[in-house]
C-alpha cells in the first residue's frame, strides 16, 4: 500500500498509533482508501453492537486481545485449564468467540439467501 | 496503554481517603485516577489507577495494595456471592499479594502478605482481613476489593477499569455534603407558622 493510502487508512481509523494526535474521524476529509474504512466501521457496529475505538492494528497491541488470542489458539488444542486462566482474559476470549460466530452466522445467512435467489431466478428463467 | 492499566499484570493501588494523597495537588488527576460516582449512573467514571498521577503530602507514604488478576474460578466464587461488598472481599482475599501499610492511613507500619491455604495458593484468610481491617479500615478493604473485582471484569480500557466504589468514604463524605447543602436554609426559605 502507498504511503499516502496507508496513511488516510490510518486516520480513518480515528487511531493514535502512528504517534500523530488523535483526531475524530467526522473532523478529518476522508480519501482513497481511507473512505472505505468508515464503511467497515459502520458494518462492525451494526453486526457487532459496538464500534472498534482504534484500528485493528492497535488492537491486536492491546495486551488482553493478546492474551486471549493466545488462550483460544491453545484452548482449540484442548492443552489449557480454562479455570486457572486470568478471568478478564477467558471472558475477552469468550467475547472473541462470540463475535466471531455472530458474524459466520450472518455470512451464512447471507450465502444461503443468495443461493436461494439464484435459485428461484433459475427456476423463472425455465419457466418463462 | 500505561503500565497500570493492563488488567493482565499486578496493580499497585492506593486508598482515594489515604491522607498521604495530596488531593489539591493532583487537581484533575485526582477523578482521572480514582474514577468518580455522581449522582446517576450515566455520571460515573471510571478511574485509571496510573501511578503516576498520584501526589502525596510532603514527609508521607501512601500505604499500597499489589494486586494480581483473578482467574476465572476466583471471579466465579465472587460473582456467587449475594451482595456488592461481600463479592469485594472475596475478590481481595483473593488478589492481594501484599499490602504495605503505614500511617497516616494504618498506625504502623507493615507488610503483610496472605497465608498459603489447603490448595497451595496464597489468600486472605478471614482472620488476615479482619487484622487488615483493623489497620486500614473496612472502607479502605472495600475500595481496594472493588479495584480487583472490577479489574476482572471487560471495561473500558481507554478509560481505565477500576471505578471508585459507591461505599468508598470519599464517596460517602461526599454525599452527605449534597445531603447537607440541600437542607441548609437559605434566606428564601419562609417559617411556617402554626394558625392557632
Amino acid at each position: 500500500m502507498a504511503r499516502p493510502q496507508a496513511l488516510a487508512v490510518r486516520r480513518a481509523w480515528d487511531c493514535d498509533c502512528d504517534g500523530a494526535q488523535r483526531r475524530p474521524v467526522r473532523a478529518t476529509t476522508l480519501d482513497g482508501l481511507g473512505a472505505s474504512v468508515t464503511r467497515m466501521r459502520d458494518g462492525i457496529a451494526k453486526l457487532l453492537g459496538d464500534a472498534p475505538t482504534s484500528c485493528p492494528w492497535r488492537a491486536y497491541a492491546d495486551p488482553v486481545v493478546a492474551q486471549a488470542l493466545s488462550l483460544r489458539a491453545r484452548g482449540n488444542l484442548g492443552a489449557v485449564e480454562l479455570d486457572a486462566q486470568p478471568a478478564i482474559v477467558v471472558e475477552a476470549m469468550l467475547e472473541i468467540d462470540g463475535s466471531q460466530n455472530h458474524v459466520e452466522a450472518v455470512d451464512a445467512r447471507a450465502e444461503r439467501e443468495r443461493r436461494e435467489a439464484e435459485r428461484r431466478m433459475a427456476e423463472a428463467q425455465r419457466k418463462g | 496503554m500505561h503500565h497500570e492499566s493492563d488488567p493482565t499484570r499486578e496493580l499497585h493501588c492506593c486508598v482515594s481517603f489515604d491522607p498521604a494523597i495530596d488531593r489539591a495537588a493532583m487537581g484533575r488527576d485526582f477523578v482521572r485516577h480514582f474514577g468518580y460516582v455522581g449522582a446517576t449512573v450515566d455520571e460515573a467514571r471510571y478511574g485509571n489507577r496510573d501511578k503516576a498521577l498520584l501526589r502525596y503530602v510532603a514527609g508521607k507514604r501512601a500505604s499500597v495494595f499489589v494486586l494480581r488478576p483473578l482467574r476465572a474460578y476466583e471471579r466465579a466464587q465472587c460473582d456467587s456471592l449475594p451482595t456488592a461488598e461481600s463479592r469485594w472481599l472475596r475478590a481481595l482475599s483473593y488478589a492481594l499479594v501484599r499490602a504495605e501499610v503505614c500511617p497516616p492511613l494504618c498506625w504502623k507500619s507493615e507488610a503483610i502478605f496472605p497465608r498459603e491455604q489447603h490448595d497451595g495458593r496464597p489468600a486472605l484468610d478471614a482472620d488476615a482481613l479482619d487484622y487488615l481491617m483493623e489497620c486500614v479500615s473496612i472502607e479502605a478493604l472495600y475500595e481496594v476489593g472493588a479495584v480487583a473485582y472490577a479489574r476482572s471484569r471487560l471495561g473500558p480500557f481507554v478509560e481505565g477499569f477500576a471505578p471508585l466504589p459507591v461505599t468508598s468514604a470519599f464517596v460517602l463524605a461526599r454525599q452527605l455534603q449534597s445531603h447537607a447543602d440541600t437542607h441548609e436554609p437559605s434566606t428564601s426559605d419562609t417559617s411556617t407558622t402554626d394558625a392557632g
